[in-house]
Formats: structure tokens, C-alpha cells, sequence
């Protein structure tokens, strides 16, 4: 019994070493997720400063008043991309948000650092965010399911994606709707 | 004819009137030479208005640069911001993290006590996008010192490594994949004053072990776990399994295990897991014992549904079971040790930071089911939790025991505060 239970150990404290050697780092690029969602990468990224009449419903959405004090973001016509970072349980996870005219069109976890609950990463999970918008009390505008054990991390996806839904309507109302498609 | 004649009439009078406004109008045109001078004064104003554009098109091209350095400069200004804010969504991200949770608890009946009863601090920090760090260290009733009941404990410190995007491996003391509370056990998380008794009894949860982990996603709803680390030690304790855990201390390697858990996510919010764990000799060969290989099975579910806007209802059911073989623990009824619970719930979420959730569970339990002495602890509990934040959680509820051991029995009301961060 030993014997095998040292192999296998062996094994497993290796494997990644061995596996490394072949296989590239396979997450999501942001820039892949931008180009994906844009039709082509944008050459400079665009800002929206969080100003003293906005910081008050960023608090209510992330629920704590330490944040940046702007956030980047991607737009081509009425689409804007965001790529947020938002703490689960203790790391933080990087998400790619996309909108169109105030609605998700597409949310997907580009790098997860948890240790439970990776299954947000899968189309079964955000695909739940599709089409969701923002209520006028900044909800989302249908109820999200968790993911059992991973509670934290789906709590961060929610404020992510209403963070994002806020921008989006905050740099549209400010720079307009576009004409281009 | 009168047309005739008039047109020879107006014909008369409009030439002579020609001749005189030509005439007139000559003699106020200007001369060549001051045709020559406005042309020339023009000329000068063009010159001098070419002057003031460009004078204007400098200044524009020295504010434009200016006020790119000073994009710039705001830039820089609000990446160092962000740094000392350590705020997450910035350029920089801290590579270390904090977080921990702590829960108080009021135990009324016959035990009649109140105990800061965890207090719990991760840290956790990120080598590189593949190689992580996390550790939790907790003290157990606030007070750790000879004749105390407290404890500090480091429940988990390990590596984990990514070896693709859905496998990695974990190196470490870390908690062995098996039941719905023994890795995720934060207050806010579940119903309940004190963790439920099926999963502490009979698990045992919390549970951790230093040892070496694979882990991934077979499929987007499937995932695995397959875990090689120290066993159970009974020696002496008479093959009771809580009191085999060695906590990473000192752990003997001689008698290991090998834990395995297949998780299926059948819809969002619907889990289904089940662990299968085998120990050659949970007395790690101990000549005081004798040899005992078990097997531990347990399965459960974990459903949580949204129903409505601000509704969800939640169901938890768990069965698992021990299986040692060995003469000893035949005579003493411990060869089989089982348990299980159901558990449903309806939380409504009131507001932004308000919500509030009712249960009731029922339990059963018996670490002697091997034999025919009656000895099944049976626990009947209701109760409500409130969150006044996600992360905040004020628990109420009532424990009802029927015990084969009725002097063991303490119907009571349990209150707790829990908190996460």
C-alpha cells in the first residue's frame, strides 16, 4: 500500500512540472476578450473618473468605499467592454464584462484564483447574466443562482456585473449614445 | 400703331437718361493709383491677420501638449493613488491577501454558556497567475492555555499550482474534500448556531490533513477530486473517529489515505457530491490496537434556488458512513458509524443589506450503529438566521435532542453572531 501511495504522490507533486513543459498558461487574455467582444483591439483604452456625484451608489453596489478612483474601459458604438477585479472569498477574480445599450451581452471569468468554486468560470453559470440590465435601486434586473460552496465568489459577480451596467449607462448618458454600429 | 409710338417715346427718353447715370457714376469710381493703395493696405491685413493665426495655431499646439502631459500626470497621479488604497480594478493589484471570519455563540439549557467559539484569519498570496498560497489559522474559545478548552489551530497551509485551466495540484495541510461544511464553513454560509452534528460526528468535520491534491473540472458541470494525505489515528480512542484526526501535527505517514470526491453541478445552484475515502489501518499500526482498514462514503446535495425576486429556497441532505473492520470495533459497535440529515430553508432578501432566512433540520446520528444497543442521537432544530449585511449574520434557533442516551439530551435555545471579511 505504501509503495503505491508514494508513487502517486510522487506523481501529483510533479505533474505540473511535467505538464507546464507543454502547456502554455490557457486562461482567457484580457486583450483576446476585448478583441472578441470589440471586433479588434481599440488603440488606447478609454476612463471614467468616479466622481463626487457617482461615488455614492459605487459604494452601494460594492458595498465599501474603497475602490479606484477610475475605472478603464473599451467601447466601439454603443458597446463597452470592462475588465474588473473583484476579492471572492480571499483572491481576486478577474472578470470581462460586455454591454450593449445597458444590457450584459456577455460576462466571462477571464482568470479565477479561488480555491472552491471554479464552476463560475462556465457558460452554465454567467450565461445566467445574459441580457440582464439595471433596475432604477441599481439590482440586477433578474435573480442570479450561486454555485454551492462558492457563495463569496458569485456575491462578487453580482457586484461586478451591476458595477459594470452602472459605467456603461454612466459614459453613455455622459459621451452619448453612437450612431455607429 | 399706339404700340409703335409708345415704344418710340420711352425709347427717346431712356437713352439720353443712360448716357447721364454712365457718366455720373465714372466720375466716382477711384483713380488706379488708389485702387493701388487699397490693394496694397489689404495686402497688409492679410499679412498681419497670417501673423495673428499663427501666433494662435502656436499657443493651441503648446496647450494641446500640455494638456497631454498633464493626461499624463493625472494618470500617474490617480495609478499612485490606487496603489496606497490598495484597491482592487486598478493597474496594481497587492499580491497578498487578508480576509477571516469569527463567530460568538450563546449555548442556553443545561450547558448555559456563552464562547467566542472561532476566530479565524486567512492569508493567502499569489506567486504568479499559476502558483498560490493559502493558509487559515484559527483560535478555537478565545483562550489557549493548560486547563483551557481553547486551541490554535493551522487548519490550512498550502501551494496550489495550476497545471492547466481546469486541473491543478495542492501541496499542503489542506482540508480533505468530503461533505457540505467541512471546506466551506464560514457563518454567513449556513443555517444554524452551531455546525450541524452529522457532519462533526460523523466526518468529522472540520477535518484537514497535510497531503497532496488533485483537483479540476472533468466537464463544465463535473469536477473531481483526488487527495493522497496522513490518516486517521485511533490508537486508544477506542476506534472513535473525531478523536483520530492529528491536525498536521506530527501526523503519522506510515498508514496513509486516499480521499476521492466527484461533484456534479446539475443546474446552477443544484450540487451533488459524492466521497469515497479508504485508510489501510486507521491505528497506524499500533501494537495497543488492533489493525483497522475503513472506508468512509458519504453523499449529499446542496440546492439553493432563486423562486421569486427576493426569494430562495434552499435544501441540504447528507448521508454518510464509516465501515472499519477489525474484531475490536465489531464488539463495541464502531465497525459502522452513519449519519445523516435533510435540511430545507427559504431565505427572502429584504433589501440592498437586509435579509432574513428560516430552517429546520433533522439529524441523525450514531457512532456505535454496529451492534443492536440502542445508541442513534436524534435532533430536531428550527430557527432563523438574519443577515443585516451579506457578510453579517445574527442566528436564532431551538434544538429539540432525542437521544437512546436520554441523560445526554439538552433541549435548548442556541443564539450566535457570525461574521466573513
Amino acid at each position: 500500500m505504501r509503495i503505491y501511495l508514494l508513487i502517486i504522490l510522487s506523481y501529483l507533486i510533479f505533474s505540473p512540472a511535467f505538464l507546464w513543459a507543454e502547456n502554455d498558461k490557457e486562461y482567457v487574455k484580457t486583450t483576446d476578450y476585448i478583441s472578441a467582444a470589440l471586433g479588434a483591439m481599440p488603440e488606447k483604452s478609454s476612463v471614467i473618473w468616479i466622481t463626487k456625484d457617482i461615488r455614492p451608489d459605487i459604494i452601494k453596489i460594492l458595498r465599501r468605499s474603497n475602490f479606484p478612483l477610475r475605472y478603464r474601459y473599451y467601447r466601439r458604438g454603443n458597446h463597452t467592454v470592462w475588465i474588473l477585479d473583484e476579492i471572492g472569498k480571499v483572491m481576486p477574480i478577474t472578470t470581462g464584462v460586455t454591454i450593449e445599450d445597458g444590457k450584459i451581452i456577455d460576462l466571462t471569468v477571464l482568470t479565477y484564483r479561488e480555491s472552491h468554486g471554479s464552476e463560475i468560470r462556465f457558460p452554465a453559470y454567467s450565461n445566467q447574466y445574459n441580457s440582464v440590465t439595471l433596475t432604477n435601486g441599481l439590482h440586477l434586473s433578474k435573480p442570479i443562482n450561486g454555485i454551492s460552496g462558492a457563495t463569496l465568489s458569485t456575491n462578487a459577480m453580482k457586484r461586478v456585473s451591476r458595477l459594470a451596467l452602472y459605467l456603461h449607462n454612466k459614459v453613455l448618458e455622459k459621451d452619448g449614445p453612437s450612431q455607429k454600429k | 400703331m399706339t404700340h409703335i409710338k409708345i415704344h418710340t417715346t420711352l425709347l427717346g427718353l431712356a437713352l439720353p437718361l443712360s448716357f447721364f447715370i454712365t457718366t455720373s457714376f465714372a466720375e466716382d469710381l477711384p483713380s488706379k493709383e488708389e485702387m493701388w493703395t487699397m490693394i496694397q493696405q489689404q495686402q497688409a491685413q492679410i499679412k498681419r491677420l497670417e501673423a495673428i493665426v499663427g501666433v494662435t495655431n502656436k499657443a493651441l499646439s503648446k496647450t494641446t501638449v500640455r494638456l497631454e502631459e498633464n493626461e499624463k500626470k493625472i494618470e500617474a497621479a490617480g495609478d499612485a493613488l490606487d496603489q496606497i488604497s490598495n484597491s482592487s480594478g486598478g493597474k496594481s493589484r497587492p499580491p497578498t491577501s487578508v480576509g477571516g471570519y469569527a463567530e460568538l455563540h450563546f449555548n442556553g439549557g443545561r450547558t448555559d454558556q456563552i464562547d467566542l467559539h472561532r476566530f479565524v484569519v486567512f492569508l493567502s498570496h499569489e506567486f504568479s497567475d499559476k502558483i498560490r498560497f493559502f493558509s487559515e489559522l484559527e483560535i478555537e474559545h478565545a483562550v489557549v492555555e493548560n486547563g483551557q478548552v481553547g486551541a490554535v489551530e493551522m487548519e490550512q497551509a498550502y501551494v496550489e499550482m495550476d497545471i492547466n485551466e481546469n486541473n491543478r495540484v495542492g501541496v499542503g495541510v489542506q482540508l480533505i474534500p468530503i461533505g457540505i461544511l467541512n471546506e466551506t464553513h464560514e457563518p454567513p454560509t449556513f443555517y444554524g448556531v452551531e455546525r450541524n452534528n452529522v457532519e462533526k460526528n460523523i466526518i468529522p468535520a472540520t477535518w484537514w490533513e497535510p497531503g497532496v491534491r488533485l483537483s479540476g473540472n472533468l466537464t463544465e458541470s463535473l469536477s473531481y477530486d483526488l487527495m493522497m494525505h496522513s490518516g486517521l489515528d485511533t490508537t486508544g480512542q477506542a476506534y472513535k473517529i473525531r478523536s483520530g484526526r492529528k491536525k498536521a501535527a506530527k501526523a503519522p505517514w506510515k498508514n496513509a489515505a486516499v480521499t476521492a470526491r466527484v461533484t456534479w453541478q446539475a443546474m446552477t445552484g443544484v450540487e451533488i457530491g459524492a466521497t469515497v475515502q479508504y485508510q489501510d489501518d486507521i491505528t497506524q499500526s499500533s501494537p495497543a490496537d488492533e489493525n483497522a482498514a475503513a472506508t468512509l462514503f458519504e453523499i449529499h446535495t446542496d440546492l439553493k434556488r432563486a423562486v421569486s425576486k427576493n426569494g430562495t429556497f434552499g435544501f441540504r441532505a447528507l448521508f454518510a458512513q464509516w465501515n472499519i473492520k477489525a474484531a475490536q470495533a465489531d464488539l463495541i459497535g464502531r465497525n459502522i458509524q452513519r449519519g445523516w440529515y435533510v435540511e430545507p430553508s427559504y431565505k427572502i432578501t429584504i433589501d440592498d443589506n437586509n435579509a432574513v432566512g428560516v430552517f429546520a433540520r433533522y439529524s441523525v446520528w450514531d457512532n456505535e450503529a454496529g451492534d443492536n444497543i440502542k445508541s442513534s442521537f436524534r435532533q430536531t432544530t428550527v430557527g432563523l438566521n438574519y443577515w443585516p449585511h451579506e457578510n453579517v449574520v445574527l442566528k436564532l434557533d431551538y434544538q429539540i435532542d432525542n437521544f437512546d442516551q436520554q441523560t445526554s439530551e439538552d433541549n435548548r435555545i442556541n443564539l450566535g453572531i457570525g461574521l466573513q471579511f
